[in-house]
């Protein structure tokens, strides 16, 4: 088994017929945190699609191992159950469906996945109760329909609710700090901290220093133009707050 | 239709009353339309004289109306023609000229059922279509709402094996409130005309699942015929493979102030078709009117179609009226979101319809248990 729960190896990435990613390296142990910056257009949002199985974007070469597996051709819901989840950077609104409704089914999917007989109704009432709280969400959110009307923080915290239920191995969290005010970011933040444990890791794509001091990567990579530029501690993103990415052409 | 083939219509009419010379009148009014629709040549409906000639040769014969849960103050009971005042038995015919499959029902019918509902319901009416045999079955049901009535019809018509030419009239009387929910679970050829007479200040809410497993025609007059009247039909339409479910609704505004909201969510999988016309029909003397349409065709197959036309007759300027008519597949967007929480790909496409259907008829326990298991 390898120590790394995700490795990209050469990764090129087409949309339509233009290369997004061109070559792409990236290493995440188990148990780590890492964070990829890196200026608009570079693909970042292109690669956590690519991770999550979305179809749109077709792999010219390279490989992706989460887990040792090679997920390249799986689907999104098989990559899902195996433990890997995506906090959208602009979730879709599904019309009547709830999100009581929603966590149930993702929950029931992944459980019967993974060879387990789901929860029943009143446990999985009180499971998701439980998350709620952490969150700051009452019942009556959980009655609305999935991201319907909901404001660009409630929907991020929405995702980082269904990212408590599912538990995964591996977050992937797409700017999720876009949208959310001081306060909500603290929630969001100190929800996603209390997950963190041995056996999981995370990813975060961000423009902004502010969720990663809250959440402390052990490692910043840049993305330019479709590639890891650099790699680095923390202080990589210090350097970058001061003086942006013009140094990592 | 051939001479012969008229000859033995007209003989099958049954009539030993003064109402005969008008039958007659009617019955060549239909034949000079057209067998059964003149609907077929103005629009995308399906031929249904075409498929309707199979059933020429066959009798004339009752269907079975049955009708429970009615409270012990309220009567429903079967009537022929001599029991019906003139202006009453006549009364479709008066309303919409050359509609044929009224005129047909009128002509040849010989089965009415009459529900006078006086008081109101504290229980929901259940009234349920069935027969056997393949005969043409032309049943008609009048049901009555008297003033300061409020009443709730679950509806079911299970046809099979024949053809159905049903008229249904709802006279809703002042202040009264008439909920229905309706499912067309046929299986064989029909059409079903509801009118609807809408006195001051009543309402009728039709929520509306239909799921033919063949050719199936459902039309709908509302007669706004007194002020602040409201009229809504709301359709889910999931015909099954290689079915016809069309749908006419008609709001005709005859009074000011009044509402009608209607439309469609279709959900069209392999050689399944859908038609909705809609019309809101505003006379140049009627104001304050205020009326919405829309339609949504989900296509969940590339050989699935719907037909949507929606239309406005408005001769008046104090009116709000919106209309709107979307046809396409599902959002991939949508699918792909809900896959990458760990849904399967067809699992995910029935959430997002059973999404569609809650969120335009609600969570109607009625209706959901009818719905296709993939979607209950």
């Amino acid at each position: 088994m390898s120590q790394n729960l995700l490795e990209i190896k050469n990764l090129h990435v087409k949309v339509k017929e233009k290369e997004i990613l061109k070559g792409l390296n990236l290493s995440i142990p188990y148990n780590e945190t890492h964070a990829i910056m890196g200026p608009n257009g570079a693909g970042k949002s292109v690669l956590s699609n690519v991770l999550s199985g979305n179809d749109n974007y077709s792999i010219t070469d390279g490989q992706i191992f989460f887990k040792d597996e090679d997920i390249s051709d799986l689907k999104p819901n098989e990559i899902s159950n195996l433990g890997l989840f995506m906090a959208f950077q602009y979730p879709v609104e599904i019309p009547g469906v709830t999100i009581m409704n929603f966590l149930k089914t993702i929950h029931e999917s992944k459980r019967r996945a993974n060879g387990l007989e789901p929860f029943g109704p009143s446990d999985f009432l009180k499971y998701v109760r439980k998350k709620a709280k952490i969150l700051g969400i009452d019942d009556e959110v959980l009655k609305r329909q999935l991201n319907v009307g909901f404001s660009g923080g409630e929907k991020k915290r929405n995702e980082t609710l269904q990212l408590l239920v599912l538990d995964p191995t591996l977050t992937i969290l797409d700017e999720t700090d876009s949208g959310l005010d001081v306060d909500a970011l603290d929630i969001v933040s100190n929800g996603i901290s209390g997950m963190k444990n041995n056996e999981n890791s995370f990813l975060i794509i961000t423009h902004y220093k502010k969720l990663l001091d809250k959440l402390n990567p052990s490692t910043i990579h840049i993305l330019v133009d479709g590639k890891i530029v650099e790699t680095g501690g923390p202080d990589l993103a210090n350097k970058i707050e001061n003086k942006g990415f013009e140094g990592f052409n | 239709m051939g001479l012969e083939e008229i000859n033995s219509f007209k003989k099958s009419i049954y009539d030993s009353n003064t109402f005969c010379v008008y039958k007659e009148k009617i019955f060549d009014s239909f034949i000079n339309t057209g067998f059964p629709n003149k609907k077929i040549e103005g629009w995308k409906y399906f031929d249904l004289r075409f498929k309707s000639k199979s059933f020429l040769e066959k009798e004339i014969s009752d269907c079975f109306i049955n009708i429970e849960d009615l409270s012990v103050q309220n009567t429903a009971h079967d009537s022929y023609d001599c029991n019906l005042l003139f202006d009453d038995y006549f009364k479709p015919y008066e309303f919409i000229e050359n509609e044929a499959v009224i005129d047909f029902n009128i002509a040849c019918g010989n089965q009415i059922k009459i529900i006078n509902v006086i008081s109101s319901q504290k229980e929901p009416i259940n009234i349920k279509i069935s027969n056997t045999g393949v005969n043409i079955s032309l049943p008609r049901i009048i049901i009555n709402l008297s003033d300061n009535v409020k009443a709730k019809i679950n509806f079911i018509n299970s046809f099979k094996d024949g053809f159905l030419n049903l008229l249904i009239e709802y006279n809703i009387g002042k202040n009264s409130e008439l909920d229905i929910c309706r499912v067309n679970k046929s299986s064989s050829l029909m059409v079903e005309t509801n009118l609807v007479y809408l006195k001051s200040k009543s309402s009728f809410n039709m929520n509306n699942l239909s799921i033919p497993n063949s050719s199936s025609r459902f039309q709908l007059f509302s007669n706004h015929i007194g002020e602040n009247s409201f009229c809504s039909s709301k359709t889910i339409s999931i015909p099954s493979n290689e079915s016809n479910d069309d749908i006419l609704i008609d709001n005709i505004f005859k009074h000011s102030y009044c509402e009608s909201i209607s439309g469609i969510r279709a959900i069209l999988k392999e050689d399944a078709v859908c038609s909705f016309q809609s019309m809101i029909d505003v006379k140049n003397f009627v104001k304050g009117s205020r009326a919405e349409q829309d339609c949504k065709g989900f296509l969940i197959d590339d050989k699935a179609t719907m037909n949507a036309k929606p239309q406005m007759r408005i001769l008046n300027d104090d009116v709000v009226c919106k209309h709107g008519a979307t046809v396409g597949s599902l959002n991939e967007e949508e699918i792909f979101y809900l896959c990458s929480k760990g849904i399967e790909r067809k699992q995910a496409i029935n959430l997002i319809l059973d999404g569609h259907i809650n969120s335009y008829i609600g969570e109607d326990r009625f209706l959901k248990q009818f719905l296709p298991e993939e979607f209950r």
